[in-house]
C-alpha cells in the first residue's frame, strides 16, 4: 500500500486514492509532424520501465486533482522523492538541465 | 524411463528407490548452439521443440532460479483460446492443441481438464459481443457458444444468477475446451521431456550482460561464466526489459504485478471456471479443493512480488458477490507475479533488432496458455531465424507501423 | 478415549457449563474452552482424516499450529465448514462436526487406500492418469479431498471493514510485547497491542514458568492490569495480525463474540508508525515412525490443554526432546496429576538442573536416546526407544506422547515484506535478518529465548522503536540447549510424516530429492509440503532440514519457501464486509429515476442505471421498441440524456485548446453554434465522439457519450495540466449538475413551445446544430437542437434538481400527442436507421477517422490535434483497412456480430472481411440496416456481399451509412 504525500494539497493519499499515470518526462515530439515515425512510435510505445528507481507521474484523484511527479522503487515500493508537475528531480536538476 | 502406471506399480514394490531425476543438474559449457534465457515455461518449451522439431541437440537453458518459478508457478492455471482476432485465435487455439496432446507427448501428466471456460454476460452489449465473437471463433476454426441463464445457472448452481445480483447474468459465452492445468507440471514436464533429448538446464544461472560483435551477441556472461552460442531466445516475462537493456534495444513493455489468491480446500462446489467482466474477477475450484482467484492488475508498475492489498479485497469481494456462499469460505494464501503488459495486450515474438537474438514476451495476463505455442515458436525462430506464418502479425515491428492486435477485449481483464 | 478434564486447574470458568453436540451427540464444556479443549474433555480423540490415506488425526497442536482438527462449526451466528478446533471458543448450543472421513472420521472406508500407500507417494498423479482423459479421472480424485461441503443455505457471518492508525503497533502481547508496551505508555506514545487470544499474556500464563524465582502468570496479570488502566494504549485481543504489506499498513481481522458465539468479524485496516513484532513461536515436531498417531501432541500443546483449559489430553504421558523446553510438559503433566512415564532426551547429557527437577518428580530420563517408533492402532499405546548410538530397542507405555524438536520463529509477517529469515545453527532455528523500516522485534520470535530475556528484549525493543540509544543486552545463544535431531536415524521412512495434514513423509521427502526436486520451492510443489491449512507451521522446517541432509547442504542454503499472506486463513466474508449486492459498486440514478421507474422502465446498468426500454401494456421488449420508435417518427418521444458527458472549458484559450482534442476544426465555430467531431488518443484510434458547443469566445461545452464523460474530463484536465500548463483555460465536468431531456420527433417543436422559452425557437433561427440558453419551463436551461435520431430533436438541460419536475412535465405535454418515452435500445435504433455512429460497438481498437469517413475532415484541419501524427504512420494509410459502411438485408434478419465472408463459397472456417457492428429492423423502412466495418468498405458501395450468423449464411447490401431520410429533411425541419 503506497503512500504518497500529495505536494500539492500536502494531505497523505493512499494508492487507492491515487491514479497512476506512468513513466515522466516522456516528451511529446514538437511539432509532431516534424517528428520521425520511429522518433513518434518511441514516444508512443517505448519506456524505460526501470528495474529501480523510476521516474513517474502520479494523480491526487480523490483529493486536489493535481498531477505531480514520483521517483519510487519499483522493487521495494519506497518513495524517495515527491515533486509538483512542473519541478524538476533532484538527478536532473545535478545533470545541470 | 517412462512414467505409466507400470513403471508406478514396479517402483512401488522396490520402495520408490529407482526413480530417476526428472532432469539433470547440468554445469554450464563455454559454448552451445543455442542458448534460451529463461527457465519458465516458455523458455523450458523453446528448448523441447528445438531438440524435438529442429534436431539441436546442443541446447542450454539458463535459468536465473529454479525452473518454472516465475509467472509459470504463479498463475491461475487457466487455459483457452477464445481469442477475437483471426492471428490471434490461431495462434492460441494452436497453443490449446499442442496442450491437448502434450501429456502423453512428454509422458508428464499435466492435468489438462477441459472443464469449460465460462465468461459471464450482463447487458445487452455483452451480448452482443458475446455474439460477434462465437461467430468470428467460429470462421477461426475455435469452438464457443452462448448459453442462456438457465443454463448458467444449472453448470453453477452457487452463483448468484437469480438473488438479485449486482450484475444481473443474461446467459454466458462457453468455450468447452477451456479449463485449468496443473501449472509446475507444465515446468517440470518440458524440463524432463528436454533433458532427455540432451538439453542442459541450468539453474541459479543469471544474466550479467552480453558480449555483442557487430550488431550480434557473440556470448552472454552468466553468473556462472560466459557461455557463446550462435543464436540466443529470450523468454523472461516481467523482466524482458532488463534483459533487453541489456542488448541494447527498447520494448514496449511495463512490468506489473498479477495476484493470484486460494481458499482453503473444501469439497467440489465449482465445475468450470467463470469471469464475470461486471467484477473482472476469474475462479475456479483445484482437484485438491481450493478456490483459485484472480482480478485486476494492480495498479501501477512493479517488480515487487508482492501485490498490493486493494485488489485482494477487490477480488474476494467480487467472488462474494458472485457467489454468496463463498462467505463462509477463507482466503488462505496469496501470491503475485511479473506479467509484461503491452499496449495491444498481445505478444510479441520473433526478431529484434539484435541478429541473433529472437524474443518471446508481453503476454501480458495470459501467458500460461500459450506456453507450447510460444516456445514452439521460439524455437521455430532460433533454428530457422525466420518468423513462422502463425506469429507474423506479432513482430516487434508492428509499434513502428502502428498494426496492433488490439486484444484488450477478449485479454479477459482489464488492461 | 483417553482424555478427560482435570478436577481443579486451567483458566476456563468452570461456573460456567456449556452444552454443545459432537456429530448429534451432546456433550458438555466451560467457558474458556475451545472446541478441541472441550472434545479432548469429552474423551474424544479422533476428529478428522489426513488428505492422502486417510490416517486418523487427533489434536496435535493447541492453537493456530494445529495442522489436523479441522471441522466443521456451527454457532448461533454462523457456519464454519472447515474450521481449526483449537481456535474456536466454545460456546453454548454450538454444533461440531467432523468433515473428513466416511462414514465418519472415527471410522473411515478411506482407510482401504492404505496398502496401496507405496504406490500414490509424492508426484503419482504427474506419472499416471494421462491415458486418455485426466478430466474422467478427476471427479472422482476431486470428491476425497477438500475440508467438508460449504452450506449455500447458512447466512454470512456479520462482517464489517474498519480503517484505523496507531503510532506503535505492538503484534503480540506474550510477555515481550507486554513489557514493550509497558515501557512505551510510560513514554506516552500511541500504543495498540494485539493478541489472537482471548487475553493478553500469552503462554507464560499457562505454561508454568518461574520469572525471578516467582510465578510468571503473576508478572503476567500486573502488567495487564497496569495497561488497562493506561488511556494511551489500545488492547485488541481476539484479534490476529493477518498481513503486512508496504508502508507499514496492516490488516487484522478481529472477532467479536458474546455468548452464541462470532458476532461479528472486524476486518481492521491499519496504518502504524512503528511496529514491535513480538509474535514468539512455535514448537516443532520430532520426526520418527508413527508420530502422526493420536496421542502425540507437541510439548506445548500438552502444557496448554493442562495449563489453560485444565483437560489432560492422555493419562499416562512419555516426552521426547531434543531441547530444555519439552521438560515443561512432564512438569505440568506431573503437577496434574498425570502419570509421566518417562523423558526421553537425544542429547547425552542435559543440564543437572533438568535432571533434579525430574528427580525430584520422579520422572525417569533416559538419554541418548530416540523414539523409533510409536506404537499404536487409533492411538498411541507405547514407544520403542533406541539408543542413538543403536542398541537394544526398549518399549514405553504410555497413552501420550509429547514431543519438542526445537523453536520455529514466528517471523510471517516480516517476511510479507520481503525479509528473507536466515538460519542460526546454534538454535537450530531461522531469525529474522533485517526487518523493515520502523520495526523492532522482541522476544521468541528473534530467536529462541528464556522468559527473562524476553521481557527485557520486549523492553529494549520498545526503548529502539521510539529512538533511544541500542541497550545492546546480552541474550545467551542456545538458551534451550538444542541438538538438533531432524528426523529418525533408521526405520521406515514411508511412516514417518512431516507434513500432517498432507500425508507428506519423509520417504516423499526423499523421492523428489532422488527425482531432483531439490529447490525448496520444488520440494513444496512436488509433495505439497506445508502447502496446507496450516501452512505449514510444524513442517516447513523439518521438511527443508531433511532435504538438506539428503542433498548434502546445509540448512542455511537450502533456505526457506516465501512466507505468504494472511498468516492464517481470513473468511471472505470478513474481507467483503456488507459490500456485496447494491453496495459492491454504487450504483447511479438518474435525476427523475423514480419517474421512469413509475413509468414502468426495464433498466439496465450501462454505467448509470438508465431506462433500455418501457413496459407498458403487457408488451415485451421488442413490441415496446417499436411503439417507442414510431412515437419519435410520427409524433414525438422523450429520451433522459442526462449521462451525457458535459464538460466546461472556459477561458481566453478555451477555443484553442478544445481545438487540440478533436479531428475537425473548432476554430471556426461560432458562438451559438454546435459541431459534431470525434477525439483520438495519441495513437490515432478513435475513442468517443461527441458535440462541441460554443457558448461564446470563452466558453465552450465538450459533450462526450455517457460511458465516456467521466474519462474524457480526465483526459482534458490531464493534458492540461502536464502537456500545455501555460494555456490560460479551467476545465470543469458538469454532467452531473444537469438534467437532460431530449425532445425528438415531428411535434418537437410544438412541446419545445409549450415549455415556454424565453427565447425563440423558430427552425429559421434556432436552426440544426444551434445552442440557446434562457429560461425554460421556469428553469434557468440549457438547449441544443442536435439530432441523434435523424429527426427534429432539441435537447434540455436544466439543474439536476429539477429533472424530475422537467420530465413530468414533459410527459404531460406529449401525453396529448402520441408522445412517449424512448428507452436506450430504442434510441439506438433510431440512430441506426440514420446511420449515426456508436463509439465502442461501431468502432474498435484499430478505428481511425480514415475509416468513418473522416478523413477529408482531418485532412483539412490546419492545426494539430491528438493523434494526428498517427495517422500518417503506414498502417493507418495502409490498403484493405475496415472501413464503416452501411447495410440493408430486404430477405431476412441481420443481427449483430455476423462476420462478412471473403466470397460466396465459403463456410467456416474461413477467413472473413470484417463484422456487422450494429444492427435492427427498421420499422420506417420495412428492412433490416446495420452498419458493418468491412475491409476497404467505402470502395465496395452497392455490392452484394455475404455474411455467417449462427450457422446462417445471409445476403446483404453495402451502402452509406443511414438510408433513413437521406437529403436531412425531418432533422432539418
Amino acid at each position: 500500500m503506497i503512500v504518497i504525500k500529495c505536494p500539492s494539497c500536502h494531505e497523505d493519499r493512499h494508492e487507492e486514492e491515487l491514479e497512476y499515470g506512468g513513466e515522466a518526462d516522456v516528451v511529446r515530439p514538437t511539432p509532431p509532424d516534424g517528428a520521425s515515425d520511429e522518433t513518434w512510435t518511441d514516444y508512443l510505445f517505448m519506456r524505460t520501465n526501470t528495474k529501480g528507481v523510476h521516474y513517474e507521474q502520479w494523480c491526487c484523484r480523490a483529493g486536489c486533482g493535481q498531477w505531480f511527479k514520483v521517483a519510487r522503487h519499483t522493487v521495494s515500493h519506497e518513495v524517495a522523492e515527491v515533486i509538483r508537475y512542473e519541478d524538476r528531480f533532484a538527478y536532473q536538476k545535478e545533470g545541470g538541465e | 524411463m517412462r512414467y505409466s502406471l507400470s513403471s508406478l506399480i514396479r517402483n512401488g514394490l522396490t520402495g520408490n528407490r529407482g526413480w530417476p531425476q526428472a532432469w539433470r543438474k547440468a554445469e554450464p559449457k563455454d559454448r552451445y548452439d543455442a542458448v534460451v534465457i529463461g527457465g519458465g515455461g516458455h523458455g523450458l518449451a523453446t528448448a523441447y521443440y528445438l531438440a524435438k522439431e529442429h534436431g539441436f541437440n546442443n541446447v542450454a537453458i539458463i535459468e536465473k532460479g529454479w525452473i518454472g518459478g516465475g509467472n509459470t508457478g504463479r498463475n491461475t492455471t487457466n487455459v483457452r483460446s477464445d481469442y477475437m482476432f483471426p492471428e490471434s485465435a490461431a495462434l492460441y487455439d494452436f497453443s490449446l492443441r499442442l496442450y491437448e496432446d502434450l501429456g502423453r507427448d512428454i509422458n508428464f501428466n499435466i492435468m489438462l481438464s477441459q472443464r469449460g471456460w465460462m465468461t459471464l454476460i450482463h447487458d445487452h452489449h455483452q451480448l452482443d459481443a458475446a455474439r460477434h465473437k462465437a461467430n468470428w471463433l467460429t470462421c477461426n476454426g475455435v469452438d464457443g457458444e452462448i448459453i442462456d441463464a438457465r443454463e448458467v445457472a444449472r453448470m453453477m448452481p452457487l452463483l448468484n444468477v437469480d438473488g438479485n445480483p449486482r450484475y444481473p447474468v443474461m446467459g454466458a459465452f462457453l468455450q468447452k475446451r477451456g479449463g485449468t492445468i496443473r501449472h509446475d507440471a507444465v515446468a517440470w514436464g518440458y524440463a524432463r521431456a528436454a533433458d532427455r533429448l540432451g538439453v542442459d538446464i541450468i539453474e541459479n544461472c543469471e544474466v550479467l550482460g552480453f558480449e555483442k560483435t557487430g550488431g550480434r551477441i557473440a556470448a552472454v556472461d552468466t553468473s556462472r561464466g560466459r557461455i557463446e552460442a550462435p543464436v540466443f531466445g529470450m523468454a523472461v516475462a516481467g523482466h524482458s526489459t532488463v534483459i533487453a537493456d541489456m542488448a541494447g534495444f527498447k520494448l514496449p513493455v511495463t512490468s506489473r504485478c498479477l495476484q493470484a489468491m486460494v481458499s482453503e480446500p473444501l469439497k467440489p462446489l465449482l465445475d468450470h471456471v467463470v469471469i464475470s467482466p461486471g467484477t473482472g474477477v476469474y475462479i475456479n475450484q483445484t482437484q485438491k479443493g481450493e478456490l483459485v482467484m484472480g482480478g485486476v492488475l494492480d495498479l501501477y508498475h512493479s517488480y515487487g512480488q508482492r501485490g498490493t492489498y486493494p485488489t485482494i479485497e477487490k477480488v474476494v469481494t467480487a467472488a462474494v458477490e458472485m457467489f454468496p456462499a463463498f462467505a463462509g469460505m477463507r482466503l488462505m494464501r496469496h501470491w503475485a507475479g511479473i506479467v509484461d503488459i503491452v499496449p495491444d495486450s498481445s505478444p510479441i515474438l520473433g526478431a529484434t533488432p539484435v541478429g541473433n537474438l529472437f524474443i518471446n514476451c508481453g503476454w501480458g495476463t495470459g501467458g500460461f496458455k500459450a506456453i507450447p505455442a510460444g516456445g514452439y515458436m521460439l524455437a521455430h525462430s532460433m533454428a530457422t531465424g525466420k518468423a513462422h506464418p502463425l506469429i507474423k502479425e506479432f513482430g516487434l515491428d508492428r509499434f513502428r507501423s502502428n498494426r496492433l492486435v488490439d486484444e484488450g477485449a477478449a485479454a479477459g481483464i482489464a488492461h | 478415549m483417553s482424555g478427560r478434564r482435570l478436577q481443579t486447574g486451567g483458566l476456563v470458568d468452570r461456573t460456567k457449563e456449556l452444552r454443545f453436540t459432537f456429530n448429534g451427540k451432546t456433550m458438555t464444556g466451560y467457558a474458556g474452552d475451545t472446541v478441541a479443549s472441550a472434545l479432548i474433555a469429552n474423551g474424544v480423540d479422533i476428529v478428522a482424516r489426513s488428505f492422502k490415506y486417510h490416517r486418523p488425526r487427533g489434536f496435535f497442536g493447541a492453537g493456530c499450529e494445529d495442522p489436523s482438527a479441522m471441522l466443521a462449526v456451527r454457532d448461533q451466528y454462523g457456519f464454519d465448514a472447515a474450521i481449526r478446533a483449537a481456535e474456536v471458543y466454545l460456546t453454548e448450543g454450538m454444533d461440531v462436526r467432523t468433515s473428513r472421513g466416511f462414514p465418519s472420521a472415527a471410522f473411515d472406508l478411506g482407510v482401504l487406500i492404505q496398502p496401496f500407500a507405496r504406490f500414490i507417494k509424492a508426484g503419482f498423479y504427474y506419472k499416471t492418469f494421462k491415458w486418455p482423459n485426466w478430466r474422467w479421472f478427476e471427479p472422482v480424485i476431486k470428491r476425497t479431498t477438500g475440508f467438508g461441503d460449504i452450506d449455500p443455505t447458512a447466512s454470512p457471518r456479520p462482517a464489517e471493514r474498519v480503517h484505523a492508525r496507531c503510532g506503535v503497533l505492538v503484534i503480540g502481547g506474550g510477555a515481550a510485547g507486554l513489557s514493550a508496551a509497558d515501557t512505551l505508555i510510560d513514554a506516552g506514545h500511541d500504543v495498540l497491542i494485539v493478541d489472537e487470544g482471548r487475553s493478553l499474556g500469552g503462554a507464560a500464563l499457562w505454561s508454568g514458568q518461574r520469572m525471578d524465582d516467582k510465578d510468571a502468570a503473576a508478572w503476567i496479570n500486573a502488567r495487564v492490569e497496569r495497561i488497562s488502566g493506561a488511556d494511551n494504549i489500545r488492547v485488541l485481543t481476539d484479534t490476529v495480525v493477518t498481513g503486512a504489506y508496504e508502508g507499514n499498513f496492516f490488516t487484522l481481522l478481529q472477532s467479536i463474540s458474546d455468548d452464541g458465539g462470532v458476532r461479528l468479524l472486524r476486518h481492521i485496516k491499519l496504518k502504524a508508525e512503528k511496529v514491535i513484532l513480538a509474535t514468539g513461536a512455535v514448537e516443532r515436531p520430532l520426526v520418527f515412525p508413527g508420530n502422526d498417531l493420536p496421542g502425540v501432541m507437541l510439548a506445548s500443546a500438552a502444557c496448554r490443554y493442562i495449563g489453560q483449559f485444565g483437560v489432560a489430553p492422555m493419562s499416562c504421558l512419555a516426552v521426547f526432546v531434543n531441547n530444555d523446553a519439552g521438560y515443561r510438559s512432564a512438569i505440568a503433566a506431573h503437577r496434574a496429576g498425570i502419570d509421566v512415564a518417562a523423558v526421553i532426551d537425544v542429547r547425552d547429557t542435559p543440564a543437572q538442573t533438568l535432571l533434579d527437577e525430574m528427580s525430584a518428580i520422579r520422572v525417569p530420563v533416559m538419554t541418548g536416546l530416540e523414539v523409533a517408533a510409536a506404537i499404536g492402532e487409533r492411538h498411541v499405546r507405547a514407544v520403542d526407544v533406541r539408543p542413538l548410538a543403536g542398541g537394544r530397542t526398549v518399549r514405553v507405555a504410555c497413552d501420550g506422547l509429547a514431543v519438542s524438536g526445537g523453536e520455529t520463529p514466528l517471523v510471517h509477517l516480516a517476511a510479507h515484506r520481503g525479509m528473507k529469515p536466515v538460519y542460526d545453527p546454534e538454535s537450530a532455528s531461522f531469525v529474522p535478518s533485517n526487518l523493515p523500516d520502523g520495526w523492532v522485534g522482541a522476544g521468541a520470535v528473534t530467536g529462541p529465548l528464556k522468559l527473562d530475556e524476553a521481557v527485557r528484549s520486549g523492553d529494549a525493543a520498545a526503548r529502539l522503536v521510539v529512538g533511544e540509544e541500542d541497550p545492546t543486552q546480552a541474550k545467551s545463544a542456545n538458551p534451550y540447549n538444542i541438538q538438533p535431531h531432524w528426523r529418525a536415524t533408521t526405520g521406515d521412512p514411508a511412516k514417518m510424516f512431516v507434513d500432517h495434514q498432507h500425508d507428506v513423509t519423509v520417504a516423499d521427502i526423499e523421492l523428489a530429492a532422488r527425482e531432483g526436486y531439490v529447490s525448496v520451492e520444488h520440494l513444496k510443489r512436488y509433495t505439497t509440503l506445508g502447502m496446507g491449512t496450516d501452512q505449514g507451521r510444524t513442517s516447513n522446517i523439518n521438511g527443508l532440514a531433511i532435504l538438506a541432509g539428503l542433498t548434502g547442504r546445509e540448512i542455511v542454503d537450502v533456505g526457506t519457501t516465501t512466507f505468504r499472506p494472511p498468516y492464517t486463513a481470513v473468511p471472505m466474508a470478513a474481507i467483503a464486509g456488507n459490500r456485496v449486492k447494491t453496495f459492491y459498486r454504487a450504483a447511479r440514478y438518474l435525476p427523475a429515476h423514480e419517474t421512469h421507474e413509475n413509468a414502468g422502465a426495464v433498466f439496465e446498468d450501462v454505467g448509470w442505471m438508465r431506462p433500455d426500454w418501457y413496459r407498458m401494456n403487457g408488451e415485451d421488449r421488442e413490441a415496446a421498441v417499436a411503439t417507442e420508435m414510431a412515437a419519435v417518427r410520427s409524433a414525438v418521444g422523450l429520451f433522459d440524456g442526462s449521462p451525457l458527458g458535459k464538460i466546461e472549458v472556459a477561458g481566453p484559450d478555451a477555443r484553442a485548446f478544445v481545438d487540440r482534442f478533436y479531428v475537425s476544426n473548432i476554430m471556426t465555430l461560432k458562438p451559438g453554434r454546435i459541431r459534431y467531431s470525434v477525439m483520438l488518443h495519441e495513437d490515432g484510434v478513435i475513442f468517443d465522439d461527441g458535440v462541441v458547443t460554443c457558448v461564446d469566445d470563452n466558453l465552450f461545452i465538450v459533450g462526450p457519450s455517457s460511458g465516456n464523460a467521466d474519462t474524457v474530463a480526465a483526459w482534458l484536465e490531464r493534458w492540461r495540466q502536464t502537456e500545455w500548463p501555460g494555456m490560460r483555460v479551467a476545465v470543469a465536468p458538469v454532467t452531473s449538475n444537469w438534467a437532460s431531456i431530449a425532445i425528438a420527433g415531428p411535434k418537437a417543436r410544438e412541446v419545445l413551445a409549450a415549455l415556454d422559452p424565453d427565447f425563440s425557437i423558430s427552425g429559421d433561427v434556432f436552426s440544426h446544430m444551434s445552442y440557446r440558453q434562457g429560461r425554460i419551463a421556469g428553469f434557468d436551461g440549457r438547449v441544443s437542437r442536435v439530432s441523434f435520431t435523424g429527426e427534429l430533436q432539441y435537447e434540455v438541460n436544466v439543474p439536476a434538481r429539477h429533472g424530475k419536475t422537467l420530465l413530468t412535465r414533459l410527459l404531460n405535454i406529449t401525453q396529448p400527442m402520441g408522445g412517449r418515452l424512448v428507452g436506450l435500445e430504442a434510441w439506438l435504433r433510431l440512430r441506426l436507421e440514420k446511420g449515426y455512429l456508436h463509439v465502442g460497438a461501431d468502432t474498435n481498437g484499430r478505428t481511425t477517422p480514415l475509416d468513418i469517413g473522416m478523413g477529408g475532415v482531418a485532412a483539412k484541419k490546419p492545426g494539430d490535434f491528438i493523434g494526428k501524427r498517427s495517422l500518417a504512420l503506414s498502417y493507418a494509410q495502409s490498403e484493405n483497412r475496415e472501413q464503416l459502411v452501411g447495410l440493408t438485408v430486404k430477405a431476412g434478419a441481420l443481427r449483430v456480430g455476423g462476420r462478412i465472408l471473403m466470397d460466396e463459397v465459403a463456410t467456416p472456417p474461413c477467413p472473413t472481411a470484417g463484422y456487422v457492428t450494429s444492427a435492427c429492423y427498421s420499422p420506417s423502412l420495412g428492412y433490416y440496416v446495420g452498419l458493418a466495418l468491412i475491409e476497404n468498405g467505402a470502395n465496395r458501395m452497392g455490392e452484394t456481399i455475404k455474411i455467417f450468423d449462427r450457422g446462417q449464411v445471409l445476403a446483404a447490401e453495402i451502402c452509406r451509412p443511414g438510408p433513413f431520410d437521406p437529403d436531412n429533411e425531418r432533422l432539418m425541419a
